[in-house]
């Protein structure tokens, strides 16, 4: 079963304060949920602008330029596990944060789209660490627990079972 | 500087062994259209862009292409996952183990090294762009070619994800060329 974190209870519940976040884990399942529709409510901001999920599915956030090859549909992304879940879910924020970066960098002072782009980039950030919490650090700085985690497997290459 | 992410851009998670795909997809890391050489290409221009877009816009790319450089060893790992000397011999890759056993390496399809011959830092923007517009073209091409030679979704998938990425970058540097030619380059 997978922790919602289509909606804003999850980050709400995984804040930085501790008495929240067991407040979270005793109450999950009431947030549990694949409908994943987190974005959903946050599409319109351009009509043309996809939202992370479906972004990161064919590999442009920007959808009047995507150009599909033949017939060929990627198939929907779907996590196995919580553990998935989590990093497909960084892994559709980071796309939609790399996106936006670099239409930025080439239109600097649209405000509107710098607001999406500062949006997704706390939302991974904050998913970022709490992942790193979960499961282990996904950059060298978050490795400051009581042991040294960094070096331990799985590397990104292997795929874990 | 740069700091390493431990996590994919796109997921890869491929079940079937595919000697053969690997022997050909190895291109896309150090063949003269893979993703080594587009790092290397906008990493070294980016230091003669002359305004502040341009820079950022050449070293932003850059760097995505070092993810993309992981993707591809990536796959390429667990396609081969398991094969044993004879398989390989059998598919085509007996030179490749003479050469590299069974480490990575960066070569093209038929095990020619990678070689920054095969791109260009010429110190002027519009040359530069002109360039990285037809190396994308180019990438997408060989990613097309790549997905025409298998039918295994697990692989069909990340290959579409990184085409697309190709016609994204085009489309930027397009963009920056074009401004760059209006203000006289």
């Amino acid at each position: 079963m997978f922790i919602n974190i289509d909606d804003d209870y999850f980050l709400k519940y995984y804040g930085t304060n501790e008495s929240e976040k067991t407040k979270f884990s005793s109450n999950s399942d009431k947030y549990l949920d694949n409908k994943m529709n987190y974005y959903s409510k946050k599409d319109n901001y351009k009509k043309d602008i996809l939202n992370p999920k479906e972004g990161l599915n064919i590999g442009n956030l920007f959808y009047d330029s995507y150009i599909p090859y033949k017939n060929y549909k990627p198939r929907e992304l779907v996590a196995k596990n919580e553990k998935e879940h989590f990093m497909l879910k960084i892994q559709e924020l980071c796309f939609a944060q790399n996106d936006l970066n670099l239409y930025l960098d080439l239109y600097p002072n649209d405000q509107e789209m710098f607001n999406l782009f500062r949006q997704y980039t706390l939302e991974s950030e904050k998913l970022s660490r709490i992942y790193a919490e979960k499961y282990g650090p996904l950059e060298l700085n978050q490795d400051t627990g009581s042991e040294y985690m960094w070096y331990q497997n799985p590397w990104p290459w292997e795929v874990s079972k | 500087m740069f700091k390493y992410e431990k996590k994919l851009p796109y997921p890869i998670d491929i079940k079937r062994k595919d000697i053969k795909m690997a022997k050909f997809i190895i291109t896309q890391f150090g063949g003269p259209n893979g993703e080594l050489g587009a790092f290397l290409r906008y990493f070294s221009q980016k230091f003669t862009m002359p305004t502040a877009e341009g820079k950022a816009l050449l070293n932003d790319i850059a760097v995505e292409e070092m993810g993309h450089c992981e993707m591809i060893c990536t796959m390429v790992t667990q396609l081969l996952k398991g094969a044993t000397v004879e398989e390989l011999m059998e598919n085509g890759l007996s030179a490749n183990y003479a050469e590299h056993g069974m480490g990575i390496y960066p070569s093209d399809s038929n095990g020619f090294p990678f070689t920054a011959a095969s791109l260009q830092s010429i110190g002027n923007p519009v040359a530069d762009l002109a360039e990285n517009m037809a190396a994308e073209e180019k990438a997408r091409v060989t990613y097309e070619h790549l997905i025409d030679m298998t039918n295994d979704d697990d692989l069909i998938d990340p290959l579409l994800f990184l085409r697309q990425r190709e016609v994204v970058h085009y489309k930027w540097f397009k963009e920056l060329y074009k401004k760059y030619k209006k203000m006289g380059y």
